[in-house]
């Protein structure tokens, strides 16, 4: 779905057309689940965010701005609905969240990179992790990571938009995402 | 053998995705549709409001920025009348109450007057030789009264001076009073004169003598005096009768006065 598709969808939804909100839905549902799913870690709370997401969509569609970037729009909004839900009910997760989210370079935690490090040193272990699934591949990133992941593969938003949803600098996406990216090749993901 | 990450992750994305659309559903609520139309003249409204209010702003901003410009005009606007009419009425500051100032006036008219009428004539006949006329002789008439103005003004001295002799005045207008003096008295007549050598073709002579008068104009009670009766008259004097006459002094050697008028 383009911008102009989106537009005119949001359009009808203004009038009260539901099928509009549908097509909306089937479009990008997957998008909107996989980054509340990143940050919950949780199927039934991503389930239930990612309703309460589309809800609010309908209700909001007044308030919609074109021209912003409608993918932008989605991510921010299921990003600031999955942490709200975190500050509701999971706060002490939602602090590592935020720790993780904001931290740099200097302050990275070896824990993946360790893990690979290490596996990487013995021919067996080297053996199993050419042979990780994807979403053993995505156990080892982390929260920061996986949303930095999810935003640029299946949303296509720039750097510059997902550090702006994430309220954290540029350089610390694009490190981020590198840094992400050497953990998925070090998998046999190219 | 290399995967490719993006791939199977969009595949993972789009796989055992939970259906929520049921949930999803139920949440929503019922939106009143809303017709093109009127959002169309809210938003013309709404526009048309702004545009107002612009316009509204723009002229008290224009207002505010030259309402300086404007008190200036308006004084400008009731002063100059005011001056102008001051002027014309009382002879205008400059002139103040002299003597100078009331005479000026009318000349100032009427020389403007003797410029402009022939102009406003001309325009009205639209002959162009009348107007050539007429503009020469109201510069000629112009000319005249400036010319008046200035032996006014010249003369004005000598005028003063000989106004100041009254003995001078007196005598003129004694001599002026002389010429036609009449002296009213009672007179009988003596005699008809008829003379043929005498060349009297205005009347006819009388020799009367005075026997009342009561004006000190030099006659007494019977003196004889040789007076002359015009023809208009037609009365003809008897002799031994008394006549209330008017006389005049006359310069004639062959009688002494000439009489106006009978019983008067």
């Amino acid at each position: 779905m383009n911008e102009q598709q989106f537009e005119n969808a949001v359009s009808r939804m203004v009038q009260g057309d539901k099928t509009a909100l549908r097509e909306i839905y089937e479009a990008y549902l997957g998008y909107v689940y996989r980054i509340v799913y990143e940050i919950l870690q949780n199927k039934e709370n991503a389930e239930d965010v990612t309703s309460e997401f589309f809800i609010r969509l309908w209700d909001k569609a007044e308030q919609f701005k074109p021209g912003g970037g409608h993918k932008g729009y989605l991510a921010t909004m299921a990003r600031n609905m999955a942490i709200d839900y975190l500050r509701k009910y999971r706060r002490e997760e939602l602090t590592s969240f935020m720790q993780d989210a904001s931290s740099g370079p200097e302050e990275e935690a070896p824990e993946g990179g360790r893990f690979i490090k290490e596996a990487a040193t013995e021919d067996i272990e080297q053996t199993v992790i050419q042979e990780m699934t994807i979403n053993e591949v995505l156990a080892i990133l982390k929260p920061a990571e996986r949303q930095i992941i999810s935003m640029k593969v299946l949303g296509e938003l720039t750097f510059k938009e997902i550090s702006q949803i994430m309220e954290i600098p540029i350089g610390t996406v694009t490190w981020k995402y590198q840094n992400a990216m050497k953990k998925i090749r070090r998998c046999g993901y190219e | 053998m290399s995967k490719s990450f993006e791939k199977e992750y969009k595949e993972l994305a789009q796989s055992k995705l939970p259906d929520l659309w049921d949930r999803i559903e139920a949440g929503l609520s019922e939106k009143k549709p809303v017709s093109v139309p009127i959002t169309i003249n809210e938003e013309a409204i709404n526009n048309e409001t702004t545009i107002k209010k612009a316009d509204s702003n723009k002229v008290l901003v224009f207002f505010r920025r030259y309402q300086t410009v404007a008190a200036a005009l308006l004084c400008v606007i009731i002063l100059v009348p005011a001056f102008l009419l001051m002027r014309q009425v009382g002879g205008g500051i400059g002139f103040s109450n002299s003597e100078e100032a009331k005479d000026a006036a009318p000349a100032e008219m009427m020389y403007a007057a003797a410029e402009e009428a022939p102009a406003e004539e001309a325009a009205a006949t639209g002959a162009a030789e009348e107007t050539a006329e007429e503009e020469i002789v109201a510069e000629d008439f112009a000319e005249e009264i400036v010319a008046a103005e200035e032996n006014a003004v010249a003369e004005a001295p000598v005028a003063e001076k000989a106004m100041s002799d009254s003995e001078q005045v007196e005598r003129s207008e004694a001599k002026e009073s002389a010429d036609v003096m009449l002296y009213r008295v009672t007179v009988e007549v003596i005699e008809k004169q008829e003379d043929s050598s005498l060349d009297i073709s205005d009347g006819t002579l009388y020799l009367c003598a005075v026997i009342h008068n009561d004006e000190s104009n030099g006659l007494e009670i019977g003196d004889e005096i040789t007076v002359l009766v015009p023809q208009h008259l037609t009365e003809e004097l008897l002799p031994g009768e008394s006549y209330e006459i008017a006389l005049t002094e006359s310069d004639s050697r062959y009688y002494e006065y000439v009489v106006k008028s009978l019983n008067y």
